[in-house]
């Protein structure tokens, strides 16, 4: 890495100190606001997050300050130092995250909190809290993780620190690659601040809602952020079947369909702008989920393994959009369904939402131009000479496109197949390593087995944990951003034969 | 395209249609000279059943050299896709259709579907079984079921390496460009030759192998049986429990050493006896035995670890049969793999998905396109980071071109997408997930034993009826390197939907 950064020292180093600077800016603020939050209700442990929330920001703004002035003669910046960076930031701010957990002592090992933050950085919401007899302000830093990390901490940099210029545009498209990444406006700020706004006013929508349903304030505003950022995490250990209410199932799964959708698509439909390509997977997204419910169901009421007729749409229509959207909450204990429909459950967490969106997986958009790129290749067969264009909601999409999706779907693979035999690795079953794997690489939070939908993640062995971790990492950068900083690997072997 | 050189200039049609009939025939003929080689195999041991065998063999011997006889062949004339693909999964289809008759006449699988299953499981070179007790079936159809994946065997590296381009141009960029012999646009200028030749070799390994067998303490029957299934990578035995019915290292390392030759390509082969250049399927080769070495050190390490297996020299023992059997995808079993817990098993499971080399009898994705998906991979990443990268795809010095690249990518989804409805319609038939994934993988990829309910140990009954004609299809599609049938399918559709 040294020979990469070495010609460049200036403006690279520059960028990493004010992304990850940014990053920690912010997690500091969100634990004050946790320390803030948590003197409406118990009170206890705010010394904690105010200490180390003050700690945190300080050194963040340090970051920002060294690179101040600098970020306008970033353009010579690499891609490369896009995706270290980006990394980093996400890497440091689990890192922090997890100080807190492990201070006041809700969990007693390192890396089990350093698990958790990841988890709720990433917005996975797989969990290793048994014990849910906390304080109050462990449940609001939980959420508050979940809402940092669904916005992205690129946005948070620049809602932080107001700059622009070639190296944060890097880091923007290192946080959201490939086919997800639009470009709704010229500037990056701009960007940031329209998502950031989609964000807000569904988040004040979910607030009101969850309050109509007749949440408390803490559970409504906790359920709120980690419903919008599809995280998962609750402050129940039930998760939402803790609640017992069809209102607040209706409530969460509005918002997780809702979440799940690109925000470019609300930004067009806002600004009456052309709604092609955007329209078209949104289409294929709420197709999608209800032919999965519809499945489910169908399987469920064969296998009769849920009493009812409304108890069985109930759970199968909660358990798809929740495994779908990666948001995690739990309803039904599908782990105890008939093996079809856990299959098609874990099948649903590799389709995931939208792409720019808040969800993980591998995307409806890229799944759409898979199958376009299948057939196409199916129909040469019959027509070796046909001219073919990938197309999708009537815009074409370059050569290029079609080899980055398809590599795309390549390397997801083999991550997923490189991660389920590390997690077997660690001495689990088959069935726990592979969904434990896709739970985990897709940031959806539970899996089936030992891990399945009402049990937490401590049915994995710590070497599973620090798997899961690097997965849910790779997952939510999708991959590339994560696995291009071994791309020198490859470059130096190439240049040795 | 002109008229393939390799059908003799006998009754000439006009229309490439004619094409059928006479792969029609071949298939028949084929069966029904299996089946009186069966019966006579059959004779020399128990001498059961061996009517069911004469007498459907005598009438498909009969029906075949007929139709090759009296009906015009295509001559001069263009061969369409659809023909090409038609006649290839016809000649399969056609051959287990015909194979399953001596199934049912004698009564070990009395109803047709299952029938059906265990003679694609044969002419797929699969190896997947309905039959619960082997041991008590007559020794005939033992016999017919090592012939069925002997002639399977060497259809499809005859098919593969010499006749496909001819066939069905289309079918290039799947079947031959980049599987038997890149580079070159044919192995010979007489594809015949081509063809007799590499069915020589197939004769030749088949001939070292029974002999082996025999040396190494098997008797007669059961040498001549395992030489056929070890060299077509099918996996059928002549016991129920497959190959610790012998308990014998001597016959279990004859079995490693002719299951990973018969999973080397055989433009390898033929390329070694001609002395003409090795790459790229020298480097498919070396890829390979790097990826069994490999599986093999993973699984023992992992025995010893967990202490599934006593002793160092039997978890050296127990790895590297299995590592080679499911990687070779054969399909003979020693020990129960599918106790060994999750890491093993995933590990067998990855190497049944990769499959042996291409131009060979295994199954599976295939060596080389593995090793192109994983340089793509690697390219795609370097693109990230330097978008003007200009990345070329080589393997062993030969270059490949971008409609290759694109051809093994699509072949992958494609791939995927098949494993994935397959683990759905295997649960909905009745199994376990563990099963399910298992199954798919044993038979998309003609391995044969899959996990859970399907493991090691145990044979597909498990799987409802739905779920053994899914099975019949992914034995089907996963021998034809999927394009061949899931192209026809397309083809059908959209015949079907313009009228």
């Amino acid at each position: 890495m040294n020979q990469i950064l070495a010609p460049r020292v200036g403006p690279g180093a520059a960028l990493i100190a004010m992304v990850v600077g940014g990053t920690l800016a912010a997690a500091g603020l969100g634990m004050i606001a946790v320390a803030l939050l948590a003197l409406t209700g118990d009170g206890e442990e705010i010394g904690v997050f105010a200490g180390v929330g003050a700690l945190v920001l300080i050194v963040g703004l340090l970051g920002i300050g060294l690179s101040s002035g600098r970020e306008r003669d970033a353009a010579a910046v690499r891609p490369y130092l896009g995706f270290a960076a980006v990394t980093l930031a996400w890497l440091s701010a689990a890192i922090v995250g997890a100080v807190p957990l492990l201070l006041i002592g809700t969990f007693g090992n390192p890396i089990d909190a350093f698990f958790e933050s990841m988890s709720g950085f990433t917005t996975t919401g797989a969990t290793l809290l048994e014990n849910f007899d906390q304080p109050d302000a462990v449940f609001w830093w939980r959420s508050v993780m979940q809402y940092l990390g669904g916005i992205g901490i690129v946005v948070l940099v620049v809602a932080i620190a107001p700059v622009s210029g070639t190296g944060i545009q890097r880091a923007f498209y290192a946080e959201v690659s490939g086919v997800t990444a639009d470009r709704l406006t010229p500037r990056i700020i701009d960007t940031a601040k329209i998502l950031a706004g989609i964000y807000g006013v569904l988040t004040a929508f979910a607030f009101i809602a969850y309050e109509v349903t007749g949440m408390s304030p803490f559970e409504a505003l906790n359920h709120t952020m980690t419903t919008v950022a599809t995280g998962g995490f609750s402050t129940n250990p039930e998760s939402i079947a803790g609640f017992d209410s069809v209102g607040v199932e209706l409530v969460a799964l509005f918002v997780m369909i809702l979440a799940g959708v690109n925000f470019a698509f609300y930004w067009r439909a806002i600004k009456g702008r052309d709604l092609m390509p955007q329209l078209a997977e949104v289409r294929a997204y709420l197709m999608i989920l209800s032919g999965a419910i519809v499945a489910v169901t169908i399987s469920l009421l064969i296998a009769g393994d849920v009493e009812g007729l409304a108890t069985t749409v109930r759970e199968a229509a909660f358990s798809v959009t929740t495994v779908m959207t990666g948001t995690g909450y739990v309803t039904g204990d599908f782990d105890g369904w008939n093996d079809f429909a856990r299959v098609l459950i874990v099948m649903m967490m590799f389709t995931g939402a939208c792409a720019g969106s808040t969800c993980g997986g591998i995307k409806v958009i890229r799944i759409s131009l898979l199958f376009k790129a299948a057939r196409q290749e199916i129909e040469r067969q019959l027509q070796p000479s046909a001219v073919q264009v990938l197309r999708m909601g009537g815009r074409p999409f370059s050569e290029q496109v079609r080899r980055a999706v398809l590599g795309f779907f390549l390397l997801y693979v083999l991550v997923y197949a490189l991660g389920s035999l590390a997690m077997a690795g660690t001495g689990v079953d088959p069935i726990t390593a592979i969904s434990g794997s896709a739970t985990t690489l897709n940031i959806v939070g539970p899996g089936l087995g030992e891990i399945g939908a009402t049990d937490s993640f401590t049915g994995i062995p710590e070497g599973g944990r620090l798997v899961g971790s690097a997965l849910m990492l790779i997952g939510r950068l999708e991959i590339f951003t994560v696995v291009a900083l071994l791309a020198p690997l490859f470059r130096s072997r190439k240049a040795m034969s | 395209m002109s008229r393939p050189d390799w059908v003799p200039a006998a009754g000439r049609s006009a229309s490439d249609a004619a094409l059928l009939p006479i792969v029609a025939g071949v298939a028949a003929g084929a069966c029904g000279a299996g089946m009186l080689a069966a019966a006579v195999l059959g004779g020399a041991a128990d001498g059961q059943q061996l009517a069911s065998l004469l007498v459907p063999g005598a009438l498909a011997l009969a029906a075949g050299g007929t139709a090759l006889l009296l009906l015009p062949r295509p001559h001069n004339v263009e061969i369409r896709p659809t023909v090409g693909l038609g006649s290839i999964t016809l000649a399969w289809t056609l051959a287990a259709a015909i194979g399953s008759v001596p199934l049912m006449l004698s009564g070990v699988l009395s109803s047709p579907l299952d029938a059906y299953f265990e003679a694609m499981s044969g002419f797929s070179t699969t190896g997947a079984t309905l039959i619960d007790d082997v041991d008590a079936t007559p020794d005939g159809l033992l016999a017919w079921r090592s012939v069925m994946q002997w002639l399977g065997g060497v259809g499809i590296v005859v098919l593969i390496v010499a006749i496909a381009p001819t066939l069905a141009p289309g079918l290039q960029r799947y079947f031959y460009s980049e599987a038997s012999s890149v580079g070159d646009s044919r192995l010979t200028p007489r594809i015949a030759d081509t063809a007799k030749i590499v069915g020589a070799i197939y004769l030749v390994l088949s001939t070292a192998a029974g002999l082996a067998y025999l040396i190494a303490g098997m008797s007669a029957f059961d040498a001549v049986n395992h030489a056929m299934t070890t060299l077509a990578t099918g996996g059928f035995s002549t016991h129920t429990a497959s190959f610790a019915a012998f308990d014998s290292t001597a016959i279990e390392v004859v079995a490693i050493v002719f299951m990973a030759a018969a999973a080397v390509n055989f433009a390898f082969y033929w390329r070694l006896i001609k002395g003409r250049s090795l790459m790229p399927q020298l480097a498919e080769v070396r890829v390979y035995f790097g990826i069994l070495l490999l599986g093999t050190v993973a699984v023992t390490t992992s025995l010893l670890v967990n202490g599934d297996v006593e002793g160092t020299g039997a978890a050296i023992r127990a790895a590297s049969f299995t590592v080679t059997s499911l990687s070779s995808t054969t399909g003979f079993t020693t020990l129960d793999f599918d106790t060994w817990g999750g890491f093993p098993e995933i590990v067998l499971v990855l190497l049944m998905v990769v499959g042996g080399c291409a131009g060979s009898t295994a199954g599976g994705i295939k060596v080389i396109r593995v090793t192109l998906i994983g340089k793509s991979v690697g390219q795609e990443l370097r693109r990230q980071t330097e978008p003007r990268t200009v990345t070329v795809l080589r393997m062993g010095g030969k270059v490949f071109n971008e409609n290759v690249r694109g051809a093994v990518l699509a072949f992958f989804t494609i791939y995927v997408l098949i494993f994935a409805l397959g683990v759905l319609a295997f649960t909905a038939a009745g199994l376990g997930e563990a099963g399910a994934i298992g199954g798919v993988a044993a038979t998309l990829n003609g391995v044969g034993p899959g996990l859970g309910d399907v493991g090691g140990l145990e044979n597909f009954s498990a799987l409802g009826d739905g779920g053994r004609a899914m099975a019949i299809f992914l034995m089907l599609a996963g021998r034809l390197e999927i394009f061949t049938v899931v192209a026809l399918l397309a083809a059908l559709g959209r015949a079907l939907t313009r009228r």
